[in-house]
């Protein structure tokens, strides 16, 4: 059963009671609130998500809880808790969807170090994947958008997990937060995308959530190996070009994107260069997106796609 | 970790015997002439550009003196033990000491 498949009622009866527990690629996450913006919000942006029985165990239970309100003129509060860990302050309830994607990256970061984890997009073609890293800002979901209209599939938007004992990416097609400007490009880039309302004046300005396309969540299982790695960087005065870099500094720009590096040490540092071996690394500078998307969309039409099953690499 | 007996330019430095600490369990790996080394003791990677791989690479086989090292250097790279790029190899022990990638040998 999806999550869109439930009614109205049996949303919020799971969000009020023992919890709606959702598989969101490799986690099930246990999610419980009183706050109907929030569910509403959820229920759109992750309705393709699969809802877990009762007896799958959760890897993360979080709570939007109503926070006291203080002052009566101060708009409704909330807090993020997972577990009974507040790892924010408090924020207004009408913006909980983003800062509940805020704390579900946290959660991810801070505890699931049986991943490497990368502060990138990931996208997917022919079984090969192109990680685009970058930090917050470097136009790396826009970009990431932009692929998904040009027949990439969606395997992150904001973290590659990487099976450090396989070299596999593992998918979580969580929703792509769209930032300002972006959420104006999208219908041009991505002309079936189906988005959520959007937030103004959040820490990161006005943010949208493109609801992951319906294939991307029904592959969630399904992993790729990294094949490129691309470092996008945007810049309003910018020469949009696809620079390939040496490997060493490949290695040392991707490192500086990795969340849990120090933690898992020296298995860090081999499944890292393991990556850099098997992938050609790229700095991409742009200005328009649409051109960026056109050369990373190159990349997979001049190396073709192995016909080598996953498990046999 | 060296309290800076071996500081370019004090007394002793000649005579210092350098060598990679056990500990520090170097793991390597090598691309286009470029090395990326993991310290296991720091937890930290570094980044060496050919002659600095070579380099520690020498003091991780064996402890040596810097003059030695040069020796071994220039035989590797087919060039003389005057020759520029070798003159930078003080500064090249000095920064790995201060980077605790190697230390002076007591054995």
């Amino acid at each position: 059963m999806k999550i869109g498949d439930l009614t109205s009622d049996q949303l919020y009866q799971r969000f009020g009671g023992a919890g709606l527990r959702a598989r969101i690629g490799p986690f099930v996450f246990r999610l419980r609130s009183s706050i109907g913006s929030f569910v509403e919000d959820f229920g759109f942006a992750y309705a393709d998500f699969p809802v877990c029985d009762e007896s799958e165990v959760s890897d993360f239970r979080i709570r939007l809880v109503p926070a006291p309100r203080w002052r009566p003129w101060r708009e409704a509060m909330a807090r993020f808790c997972a577990e009974e860990i507040s790892p924010f302050e408090t924020f207004p309830r009408r913006i909980a969807l983003p800062w509940a994607e805020w704390g579900f990256n946290w959660c991810i970061y801070t505890y699931a170090h049986q991943f490497l984890i990368f502060h990138s997009a990931v996208v997917e073609r022919g079984g090969r994947a192109a990680i685009l890293a970058g930090p917050s800002g470097s136009g790396k979901s826009t970009l990431c958008a932009a692929l998904l209209g040009r027949g990439w599939r969606l395997l992150s938007d904001e973290f590659a997990l990487l099976d450090p004992e396989h070299g596999w990416l593992l998918p979580i097609p969580r929703p792509v937060a769209l930032k300002d400007a972006s959420i104006e490009l999208i219908p041009t880039l991505l002309p079936q995308a189906r988005l959520g309302p959007v937030f103004a004046a959040t820490r990161k300005g006005r943010i949208a959530h493109l609801r992951p396309p319906t294939e991307a969540v029904e592959r969630q299982a399904e992993p790729a190996k990294p094949a490129w790695v691309v470092f996008p960087t945007h810049a309003d005065n910018a020469v949009t070009k696809l620079e390939p870099l040496r490997k060493a500094a490949g290695f040392v720009r991707l490192e500086s994107n990795c969340f849990n590096y120090r933690e898992l040490g020296r298995s860090a540092f081999e499944a890292l260069g393991n990556v850099i071996e098997k992938a050609s690394c790229f700095a991409l500078p742009f200005t328009d997106v649409e051109t960026a998307a056109e050369l990373v969309d190159g990349l997979a039409e001049v190396q073709p796609a192995a016909a080598v099953p996953l498990d046999a690499a | 970790m060296s309290d800076g007996a071996c500081t370019s330019g004090q007394a002793g430095e000649e005579g210092t015997v350098w060598a990679v600490p056990p500990a520090n369990g170097l793991e390597w790996q090598e691309f286009d002439n470029e090395f990326l080394v993991y310290n296991s003791a720091s937890g930290q990677t570094h980044h060496l550009n050919l002659l600095a791989g070579e380099a520690l690479r020498c003091l991780e086989d064996e402890a040596v003196r810097t003059y030695e090292l040069v020796r071994r250097l220039a035989d590797r790279f087919e060039i003389a033990e005057d020759s520029p790029s070798l003159q930078t190899i003080d500064q090249l022990i000095r920064e790995f000491d201060e980077l605790g990638l190697i230390a002076p040998s007591t054995s």
